[in-house]
């Protein structure tokens, strides 16, 4: 069993499991947001239902935003809790079992990008059903006009898929951290990175211009995910089982 | 049916350190392959951190591991032969052990599945349960059945029966020389209960303050310690050969 074998086996465990709780949350995530909009409709709030009427004079209904929102952002908070989870939960007793830490490393890289895809999969799909209704309905997810195709969207989709691919990342890198040294370790690694590190780019005029020029960058989150798997890969190399 | 291939331990100059604590210092030994080995030793004399780098848990600091002739560390080729089975640590303490199972079925090539259930009912462990829900000695039972199971090239049992009963112990001793007689391999018993588990060591290795100060067969090991014609157990050849306590707070 070479190292790339043992990582294909890792992952599809690994997917299996993780698109399991996507699908299940997916499920719980759309009933909640029906039967949320059912009882928007019934009792016409005007947050979410609050156009008044389309051509036909029929109830145009704006809860697109409730109905396909809640949904994607369960699955996309799942797919999050699912990344930090796997790491957390079954890094020690795999290595205890036999795998190695590369193996795992590139198990955990694959499954999250599984993850991504399949909640940009999910909002491929939302970003279709609003586009073949842009016009007809009202408020949209991916902030489609009257008149746009599913194409005036992609640039949101992509954005959206490498932003989540970043976030599944840093989940997993930050649950890594905190098995591997200490709980002070990963907690001063996030302070560092969410508090100090901000405040200092903030206070420093050239250092804030380069921020937003990267900000600004379409790739950045892209990037981003590159460089927090390439930080993975490091802290999971000399992992210890205690 | 997967058949075993008993492997060979060579130890070299192994030295290993926590901070200002040297845990191993220059620990040089070899584990003839198909043997029952024992790694005897006082607590602090080494024997969980030597099992733990045999089983590339930690990397190792200065020295080699090698099983037949190969490192362990980031080769799932030897990984995949090394089975070492703790009191704690190894499973998924949270999910049902159906988990732990499918881990070992995908990572262990000799796991014997119906063995696996077999020890379950034999042992009284419900396997619908969580390990975290055992007792201790259902949750030892536990650990034991998967090094049984595994069915490694080299398998490692670090004090993992200290919280079975006496009955439960003596099955596990009568279940490991049954199934490692059926199935050939190489097993390494650490244990403070020497008295029941000396007759099973064909060899011995006695660790103090981290360093080998005996090897061999546990009969000429034996041998060696006895005295006035009354053959020393390995309970005597450790009090003759570890440190006093008094002595044992300075490095």
């Amino acid at each position: 069993m070479t190292t790339v074998t043992q990582a294909r086996v890792l992952f599809r465990w690994l997917a299996r499991g993780g698109l399991r709780v996507l699908a299940i949350t997916l499920l719980i995530a759309t009933v909640v947001a029906a039967a949320l909009a059912a009882v928007a409709l019934w009792q016409d709030w005007p947050e979410v239902a609050h156009a008044p009427t389309d051509a036909d004079g029929t109830v145009v209904i704006g809860f697109t935003t409730t109905i396909f929102g809640i949904p994607l952002a369960a699955v996309a908070i799942a797919a999050f809790v699912v990344s930090i989870a796997t790491v957390g939960s079954f890094t020690r007793p795999l290595l205890a079992t036999g795998a190695t830490r590369s193996a795992l490393a590139l198990a955990h890289l694959a499954h999250v990008l599984l993850l991504a895809l399949a909640a940009s999969a999910l909002a491929a799909a939302v970003l279709a059903l609003e586009a073949a209704f842009a016009g007809g309905w009202i408020g949209s997810t991916f902030g489609l006009a009257p008149g746009d195709t599913f194409a005036d969207g992609v640039p949101a989709l992509v954005q959206g898929f490498l932003g989540a691919l970043a976030g599944l990342v840093a989940g997993s890198l930050v649950a890594a951290l905190f098995l591997r040294w200490p709980w002070w370790v990963g907690v001063g690694a996030l302070a560092v990175t969410l508090w100090v590190l901000p405040v200092v780019v903030a206070s420093v005029p050239p250092l804030e211009a380069a921020a937003s020029a990267v900000a600004a960058w379409p790739w950045s989150p892209g990037a981003g995910a590159v460089l927090l798997a390439a930080a993975h890969w490091l802290v999971m190399r000399r992992m210890p089982v205690p | 049916m997967t058949t075993t291939t008993p492997a060979g331990l060579e130890i070299r100059g192994l030295t290993h350190s926590f901070g200002s604590t040297t845990a191993l210092d220059d620990v040089t030994v070899a584990v003839r392959p198909g043997t029952v080995t024992g790694l005897v030793g006082r607590n602090g004399a080494g024997k969980t951190t030597l099992a733990a780098l045999v089983a590339a848990l930690r990397p190792v600091q200065a020295g080699a591991i090698l099983l037949d002739g190969a490192p362990p560390w980031e080769d799932p080729e030897v990984t995949s032969r090394i089975c070492l089975v703790r009191d704690k640590g190894g499973v998924v303490e949270d999910e049902r052990i159906r988990v732990t199972f499918e881990f070992a079925a995908m990572l262990r090539p000799g796991w014997d599945a119906d063995y696996a259930h077999a020890l379950l009912d034999r042992f009284e462990v419900p396997f619908r349960k969580k390990p975290q829900q055992l007792s201790t000695g259902k949750r030892s039972a536990l650990s034991a059945i998967l090094g049984l199971a595994s069915r490694s090239d080299l398998t490692i049992f670090d004090e993992v029966y200290l919280g079975m009963d006496a009955v439960a112990r003596r099955m596990f001793y009568d279940e490991l020389i049954a199934d490692w007689i059926a199935h050939p391999r190489t097993i390494i018993l650490s244990s403070h209960l020497l008295d029941e588990v000396e007759d099973l060591m064909e060899d011995v290795v006695i660790l103090d303050r981290g360093r080998v100060v005996a090897a061999g067969e546990t009969d000429a090991v034996r041998a060696r310690h006895s005295r006035d014609g009354a053959v020393a157990s390995l309970t005597d050849v450790l009090v003759s050969l570890s440190t006093p306590s008094t002595d044992r707070s300075t490095p």
